[in-house]
């Protein structure tokens, strides 16, 4: 045996092994748990970054976060939720309507234990601390718009990353407070519907508009599909629109439906944003957008929301990305609820709250959507 | 030529516990380590627990038995890792060109079939898709068998022996490449000389060594991508030129990979060459081209090379060598297409990488001749016209790296051009 293969190999894997175990503290523990995320783009370098080999190898690197054969059976039962694992729209907590638009709404007053964690609902029907009463020289209330990761599906109300970025302005004298209006499960043409019919009953001043995986992935329209399979109103005419040119028609599937609204995504998604902002500005109402990642899910999330900087550039608001949230943590999915639910936990709560308070205290552009514009200072 | 029958003298028997333990422990501490630092995917680190448990149990089988084991064992990975159908889809295509190849008809004949089989393979690519086959079930046939079948039909062409199917087998059926897509060429003749020609102590030492500096160079690979800047804010010389080299540095995946691939191979006994070199030390392109994915540049000698330059070599070995290498990077072209098609179901025919391997092989012509109009020996260590020589290399090729990836020469141009080089 090569005693000095067998010396400089030994070396190197106990250096590897020394250094990923290390508890490193500043900048260098944050270069190390960086590193231990597999895929990272620290900025839109795809297109220039992604050449020959890279396509080559992430053709390899998809195929080998979906495992085959006898391993796929193998991670299978590691992430198959079990059969009691709740969905919102299953609880009793939410009430469905079989009129409404959005299918269904949380049911004010309700009381449920969800993934693990109370969930209450106000009287004003949000997953959210009690409101304050809407008055003259009030708070300055601004409504945050998402889905369950907003919501804070499986930790407690007063950790979520609103509700801990509401803390942390008020202790440094903002008189702010952030309306939680986020459903779990709602998709971006539900969200649109939200800025239009919910945020003037709560006497919202200024929006955070949460983008989501759920918002952009390839089954962002199945609300549009469950709504026309249902033989609902869309509402909207650009959604019947849709419809029509997709060739949905009555009788076919919730899936044939979702398979021929599919390829027009991007064209949804383009109204609904553009719809939101539009009708924001018009209300006085300033609005951010927020992209919001699970943990160990950021790049797909990245990918997906690439194509829409177009568009953001040409809404002109302020656009927060939250993709790094989570890059102090070496093994992200310890901040997954669960192996099957990748809802952040109170720890990912914590991440997302200090990267957009860090956010804030940096941006002027968000300090104008959140503090209004005599109030926009540096902290 | 090896067979199965003893070829190296066993090692005295008392020291080789200590030696697997020592050897076994090194491959637990990599699967720690691969797991620790997340390297590659979930399916990867499959792939290492698999590898240590065969080389686990090979390690103590008689001689005779090592490579039959090596070829029964990587076979049956294939069913745990890929599943029944896509296993079975691989051998059935894999004996079938064996069967061909083995025909009692004239050599012609037999490559005429072996070709269609290939036509018609590449055109199933294209239209036979779910449920017949998975997605991932094509890139696997491309990358098992668009090159190696090549090597395989020169090989038994020119080989007096009859060609054994346990041969076939374990060549082409490598445990690695069930995971790693992008795969060395390896060569045909060259995997049956390397079978138990060393200790295999001593092979699966160098084979961790090799899979320990694949994982080194995975890591870097991560440090690269976390500090690489923006293109659409190249604006400045500086920034520019940082961008290029690690464009260019992003090549640490796949040599890492290689690495990794080759050294699995290694526990098994087979003592294949190292697929890179210190290919950042190049001195010249001509060594550039011999130090970067040296499996692919003999390859390329193999099959393009020497067969047209001792063709043309009486009308002059200067005028040869144009003509060979000339043809050889014009077959590295349409090669790398052909491997794009097969990987990722289309070929990749654009500008930028045309120009590329034009500009390239035409480097390549004149450093050749350079060689040959002016032999010398060659030089390592550091002399200042060996320096001066890996500074120029360095820079050329990161100048071309950079064109190459780029997604078209008006992006290329915008960012040379201090305009910012974003899409």
């Amino acid at each position: 045996m090569n005693r000095r293969d067998l010396i400089a190999s030994v070396v190197s894997i106990t250096v590897m092994v020394l250094l990923g175990l290390a508890p490193a503290t500043g900048w260098y523990g944050s270069f190390l748990a960086r590193l231990h995320v597999p895929s990272m783009n620290t900025h839109e370098a795809d297109a220039v970054t992604a050449g020959y080999y890279e396509d080559l190898l992430d053709a390899t690197a998809v195929r080998g976060s979906t495992p085959t054969g006898l391993t796929s059976s193998m991670s299978a039962s590691r992430t198959r939720p079990p059969a009691d694992w709740p969905r919102l729209h299953e609880t009793e907590g939410v009430v469905w309507d079989p009129d409404s638009y959005q299918r269904f709404t949380l049911r004010p007053g309700s009381t449920l234990d969800y993934k693990g964690a109370p969930l209450d609902v106000n009287a004003d029907g949000y997953r959210d601390r009690a409101f304050s009463p809407i008055e003259e020289g009030g708070p300055r209330r601004v409504a945050i718009i998402g889905a369950s990761i907003t919501m804070g599906s499986g930790v407690p109300v007063d950790s979520t990353f609103e509700n801990l970025l509401e803390d942390a302005l008020r202790e440094r004298g903002h008189d702010i407070e952030l309306l939680n209006l986020a459903v779990a499960g709602y998709r971006g043409t539900q969200l649109v519907d939200m800025v239009l019919e919910a945020t003037r009953p709560v006497g919202a001043d200024a929006i955070l508009l949460v983008v989501n995986d759920l918002t952009v992935n390839p089954r962002a329209m199945l609300h549009l599909a469950r709504l026309l399979s249902e033989g609902r109103d869309p509402k909207y005419p650009f959604l019947a629109g849709i419809a029509e040119r997709a060739g949905v028609v009555e009788g076919m599937s919730e899936e044939e439906m979702l398979d021929r609204l599919q390829p027009y995504n991007d064209e949804v998604n383009e109204w609904w944003l553009t719809t939101a902002v539009h009708h924001a500005r018009e209300q006085g109402m300033p609005i951010a957008l927020l992209v919001v990642p699970q943990p160990g899910t950021v790049e797909p999330l990245r990918k997906r929301v690439k194509p829409l900087h177009a568009l953001f550039a040409s809404l002109d608001v302020p656009v927060i990305s939250l993709y790094r949230s989570y890059d102090v943590v070496r093994d992200q999915s310890t901040l997954w609820l669960r192996p099957w639910d990748r809802h952040p936990t109170v720890e990912g709560h914590e991440l997302l709250h200090r990267a957009l308070l860090g956010a804030v205290e940096k941006r002027a552009d968000l300090q104008e959507v959140l503090f209004g514009r005599e109030q926009t200072h540096d902290d | 030529m090896a067979t199965d029958s003893v070829t190296v003298p066993e090692r005295a028997c008392t020291a080789r516990p200590l030696r697997f333990l020592l050897l076994l422990a090194q491959l637990v501490g990599l699967a720690f380590v691969i797991r620790l630092w997340n390297i590659e995917s979930r399916l990867f680190a499959d792939l290492v627990s698999l590898t240590i448990l065969g080389f686990a149990v090979h390690y103590w089988l008689p001689l005779a038995w090592r490579y039959r084991f090596f070829v029964g064992y990587s076979i049956a990975c294939a069913f745990v890792i890929l599943g029944v159908k896509a296993s079975i889809g691989l051998l059935a295509i894999g004996l079938l060109i064996y069967g061909l190849v083995r025909l009692p008809v004239s050599w012609w004949a037999r490559i005429t079939l072996v070709v269609l089989l290939g036509i018609a393979l590449m055109v199933a690519r294209t239209l036979v898709g779910e449920p017949w086959v998975t997605s991932g079930f094509w890139p696997l046939v491309g990358s098992i068998f668009m090159f190696r079948t090549i090597v395989y039909i020169y090989d038994v062409r020119h080989s007096s022996r009859t060609p054994r199917l346990i041969d076939f087998l374990g060549y082409f059926y490598l445990l690695p490449n069930y995971y790693f897509l992008l795969f060395p060429v390896v060569d045909h003749q060259t995997f049956l000389v390397a079978r138990d020609r060393k200790p295999l102590d001593d092979c699966a030492q160098t084979g961790i060594r090799w899979i320990v500096r694949g994982i080194v160079q995975l890591i870097l690979y991560r440090v690269i991508v976390l500090y690489m800047p923006d293109p659409a804010n190249m604006t400045t010389i500086p920034g520019v030129a940082g961008f290029m080299v690690m464009t260019y540095l992003l090549y640490l995946r796949v040599s890492g990979q290689f690495h990794i691939a080759i050294g699995m191979i290694h526990l098994f006994g087979i003592d294949l060459p190292e697929t890179h070199r210190k290919y950042l030390l190049a001195s010249s392109i001509a060594d550039f081209w011999r130090r970067i994915n040296i499996y692919w540049k003999d390859f390329i000698l193999k099959i393009f090379y020497l067969p047209i330059f001792f063709r043309l070599r009486k009308g002059g070995e200067v005028r040869a060598a144009v003509i060979a290498t000339s043809i050889a990077f014009l077959a590295t072209w349409a090669l790398h297409a052909y491997q794009t098609y097969w990987l990722l179901g289309v070929p990749l025919l654009t500008l930028p990488d045309t120009l590329f391997w034009a500009i390239l092989g035409f480097l390549m012509v004149l450093s050749s001749v350079h060689e040959m109009k002016n032999p010398a020996p060659a030089v390592e260590g550091v002399t200042p016209k060996r320096v001066f020589g890996v500074l120029v290399t360095f820079v050329t090729i990161t100048i071309l790296w950079s064109l190459w990836n780029a997604p078209s020469l008006d992006i290329w141009f915008r960012m040379v051009s201090l305009r910012g080089g974003g899409a």
